[in-house]
């Protein structure tokens, strides 16, 4: 039902669409390289065993099949139904779930296939409904090539951020990535790390778990490993109008990593010179999280007690993750507990003024 | 006051069966297991999720690692979100039945004949299903039907 | 300053000690000091091999500066392991006696990983601590070495020296190359379970893996204050494992790996275990009462509030007033002063629980 706040604008800013068949792609690809796709094409080699160990289509609510017969999120109608007119939502940005396994490959395939992916996203949904954004699909281990499909695509400010993925062969502060990060910035654009991906590294610091729960759980590791490493490396230093996204990887625990962080400095800040300031800052500064999976202790209590020592509701992002399984209901996912105009700033205004959203009318510029 | 719902013959809902049904502007799912019927309120107490659309699964144990045994009779319902699992004739949530559950409601069999006097006795319509289907529900002697009571 | 034997400690009916430092650091013997614990051949071997110890890819992998506070770089010659002692019972809590040490052994045993040589530097390790350190001062415990890469030879050496009370722990490193909760390593958890031995899961290791799921850090930083995520994975890998539905006398100390981020942990775990349970259908019961149940860390300068306040939020989340267990990391001043200060945070009902209780009721032997 649509969200009960009247006045709210509803920003859903974790929408995965779906290619509704390996072939749908290659209308987009230039010929020489359709053949290369048929013949050798995408291989992934590692973990996607994970998502098999839990199928639902790549991991998707058991409901969200369309009745077409195309896998979830593959179908507008449908999403426009399930998702989009059942919450009243104002805008929703489309993170292709084909990034996960488009992003990481290598060379000029890896730049042709997420350009076509790009022009299968605003051709067939951007163009077909008004109320979808988009994330820039890049192949972000190739620098220069994600840098140029960037500055290609930043014309259509339907895309509003460029859409990485967590499961990266190096950790994202490093200067390998640094290109990409220029490019965004000079676009005006934010960086969106989305968890999970293929191509890259073992999915755990001690090894790759057993089973899908253990899989499931180790997606906040990762994603606090990369708010170190661009911290660390100095990143926002370089860049301090860059924006990053971190997208479901949970946000309880900033508060006591900000803490780490300020206490590592303030003894041993002389290993990284280059941090001028304590590192927790650039949290404030530079970083934003979206609120799915929505952290759930079992005492309101605690929620209130996290989120008063998180202090960053203004960088608090609503997303559905809509099709998956661990989708958060728009109306239900934010606890009442949660200040009226702080919710009110999840549920769509933060996001608006991230992203430059026209507001019943108004323009809100965005924050790069 | 409860009243009571026809919503299917017991015909229509064999073992293993469910409907799907709306009284009152709320969505209900109406089992069959093991020949007795139970219905729950079709939205997770989680995040509202249609609960009744779920899979139906047996009940596992497993006292060691490697060690499962498993009673494949129907017993849990998986909500199609989030697949919080809930006891089908308890609607108790399995992971903490005494706080988390699923809304339940009172089913009973009763025959054609017995319902077409208690309407008659009433003076009323025999109480149909859902707000949005205009016929009654056709009642025969013949037929046993499932009937949920909801208030 | 060191207890006589004379003097000692009844240890059939001892007298509580008010304060349990649960970790004191002790560098890694020579090898020439280990010569009388080892077989021949390895001596002979290791002598014409010009092997000097694997410690020395824990020296090249610490930043000097961190290893010049740490202390390390001392002998082990009786007078220096004295020394260490000295400094770990100079750093009781004030008031606190008397005490008792739980002193580890840094060897870096998992970076080999020839089977025969690294059970064989194990056992003589474990014996020159018995023999050497553990007779200086009555009040020391010690932690037996064990290479994971062998379970069932660590679980051979765990039931060797089971007999020893005075080793109350098996000390593992967090990062290895697959996860703890892999029922290859359950003989560990076996032997250590049923000669009442706590495993102790200490910070730091070396693994063939990155400490991250995203590639090498670069700095310190990043590997230090990272360092909690790797004890995560063990932690959620021990439990959806299956170790303590297996073994539910097991307990595992988690040692330096800080502790502020427990709740959020818990909360996640607990929400993802909800729908997804029945994968891992023996994990029968919430994550977090298993985190309660059988899991204790030490105070750590790795993490913790910065005040008071959010001190006694972060416990009352924990769920416990009982998880946290008082440790200097001595001979190591950074790490004392910082559970100096994490300790004057604790609540003071909770205070004596963390200086000794707690450990005294984790650790069968103590």
């Amino acid at each position: 039902m649509p969200l009960a706040e009247t006045g709210t604008i509803l920003v859903d800013c974790d929408v995965h669409n779906a290619l509704p068949s390996p072939d749908a792609i290659k209308p987009y690809l230039p010929r020489r390289w359709q053949k290369y796709h048929d013949d050798y094409g995408l291989r992934t080699r590692d973990n996607m065993a994970y998502w098999a160990s839990r199928p639902r289509a790549m991991a998707a609510r058991a409901d969200a099949h369309p009745p077409t017969g195309v896998p979830p999120g593959a179908d507008l109608p449908f999403m426009r139904d399930q998702l989009l007119n059942e919450w009243g939502t104002d805008y929703a940005v489309l993170g292709p779930i084909n990034q996960l396994t488009f992003g990481g490959q290598p060379g000029e395939y890896g730049a042709v296939l997420t350009r076509a992916l790009n022009d299968w996203v605003a051709a067939e949904w951007l163009d077909a409904e008004p109320r979808l954004r988009a994330g820039i699909s890049v192949p972000f281990e190739e620098a220069d090539l994600a840098a140029k499909e960037i500055r290609d695509r930043a014309t259509d400010r339907r895309f509003v951020q460029v859409l990485f993925n967590m499961a990266t062969r190096d950790p994202l502060g490093k200067r390998k990535y640094w290109p990409i990060y220029e490019a965004a910035c000079e676009q005006g654009l934010p960086i969106a790390v989305h968890v999970a991906g293929v191509l890259s590294n073992t999915i755990t610091g001690a090894g790759w778990p057993t089973y899908y729960l253990e899989y499931h759980f180790s997606h906040t590791q990762a994603a606090q490993s990369q708010l170190l490493s661009m911290i660390a490396e100095g990143v926002f230093e370089a860049f301090p109008e860059l924006q990053v996204i971190l997208m479901e990887g949970g946000f309880a625990w900033v508060a006591p990593m900000s803490w780490s962080l300020d206490k590592y400095w303030s003894k041993w800040g002389e290993e990284v010179p280059h941090l001028p300031r304590p590192p927790s800052e650039y949290i404030a500064s530079n970083f934003w999280f979206t609120t799915q999976p929505m952290e759930e202790p079992e005492q309101p209590t605690y929620f209130k007690q996290m989120m008063s020592q998180f202090g960053l509701e203004e960088r608090l992002l609503f997303a559905s993750d809509y099709p998956h399984w661990d989708f958060d209901a728009p109306d239900q996912a934010i606890p009442r507990s949660v200040p009226r105009h702080l919710r009110e700033g999840i549920y769509g205004r933060n996001a608006a003024q991230l992203f430059g959203l026209e507001t019943k009318g108004a323009d809100v510029a965005a924050v790069t | 006051m409860t009243a009571k719902h026809v919503v299917a013959t017991t015909d229509e809902i064999p073992p293993q069966g469910r409907k799907i049904v709306d009284i009152n502007g709320r969505s209900i799912g109406v089992f069959n297991v093991g020949g007795s019927y139970y219905a729950i309120r079709n939205r997770c107490p989680h995040q509202g999720g249609p609960l009744c659309e779920g899979e139906i699964v047996g009940t596992v144990r497993a006292s060691r690692p490697g060690s499962i045994s498993y009673d494949p009779a129907a017993a849990y319902l998986q909500c199609p979100w989030h697949n919080w699992e809930f006891d089908l004739m308890s609607g108790r949530s399995w992971f903490d039945p005494k706080r988390v559950r699923a809304r339940q409601y009172r089913v009973s069999v009763e025959a054609g004949g017995a319902l077409r006097e208690e309407s008659a006795g009433e003076g009323g319509e025999i109480p149909t299903e859902g707000p949005y289907v205009v016929e009654s529900f056709p009642v025969s002697v013949e037929e046993n039907y499932v009937v949920v009571h909801v208030r | 300053m060191i207890a006589e034997l004379e003097d000692a400690q009844d240890l059939s009916s001892p007298r509580p000690a008010t304060a349990i430092d649960c970790d004191v650091q002790l560098p890694a013997p020579t090898v020439p000091a280990l010569r009388p614990y080892l077989p021949t051949y390895w001596c002979d071997y290791l002598r014409s091999a010009g092997f000097t110890g694997a410690h020395s890819a824990i020296r090249n992998s610490y930043p000097p500066i961190l290893q010049r506070d740490a202390g390390w770089g001392g002998e082990e010659t009786a007078d220096g392991l004295s020394r260490y002692l000295g400094a770990a019972e100079a750093s009781a809590p004030a008031g606190a006696h008397p005490q008792i040490f739980m002193c580890r052994v840094h060897t870096g045993l998992e970076s080999i990983r020839h089977p025969d040589m690294s059970a064989a530097l194990a056992s003589a390790v474990n014996d020159w601590l018995a023999d050497q350190v553990l007779t200086l001062d009555v009040r020391a415990r010690g932690s037996i070495v064990v290479s994971p890469h062998e379970p069932e030879l660590a679980a051979r050496e765990i039931r060797r020296l089971g007999g020893n009370q005075r080793f109350a722990q098996v000390v593992l490193p967090v990062r290895f190359d697959q996860p703890y909760g892999e029922r290859q390593f359950f003989p560990i958890y076996g032997a250590a379970a049923e000669n009442g031995l706590v495993v102790a899961i200490h910070y730091g290791g070396f693994s063939v893996n990155p400490p991250t799921s995203i590639g090498w850090p670069s700095h310190y930083m990043e590997e230090y204050i990272g360092m909690p995520h790797v004890f995560q994975t063990q932690m959620a890998s021990l439990i959806l494992g299956g170790a303590f539905q297996e073994f539910p006398k097991l307990r595992i100390a988690f040692i330096d790996a800080g502790f502020a981020w427990l709740p959020s942990f818990m909360w996640r775990l607990d929400k993802d275990w909800k729908g997804l349970w029945r994968e891992v259908p023996w994990v029968d019961r919430l994550p977090s009462r298993y985190v309660r149940e059988h899991f204790r860390l030490t105070l750590s300068p790795l993490d913790g509030p910065q005040d008071a306040t959010d001190m006694a939020q972060i416990l009352e989340q924990m769920g416990s007033g009982s998880l946290l267990m008082y440790a200097t990391g001595r001979p190591g001043s950074w790490a004392h002063e910082e559970a100096t200060a994490l300790l004057a945070m604790v609540p003071d009902g909770l205070r004596p629980g963390v200086i000794a209780g707690n450990a005294r009721e984790f650790y069968p032997r103590l």
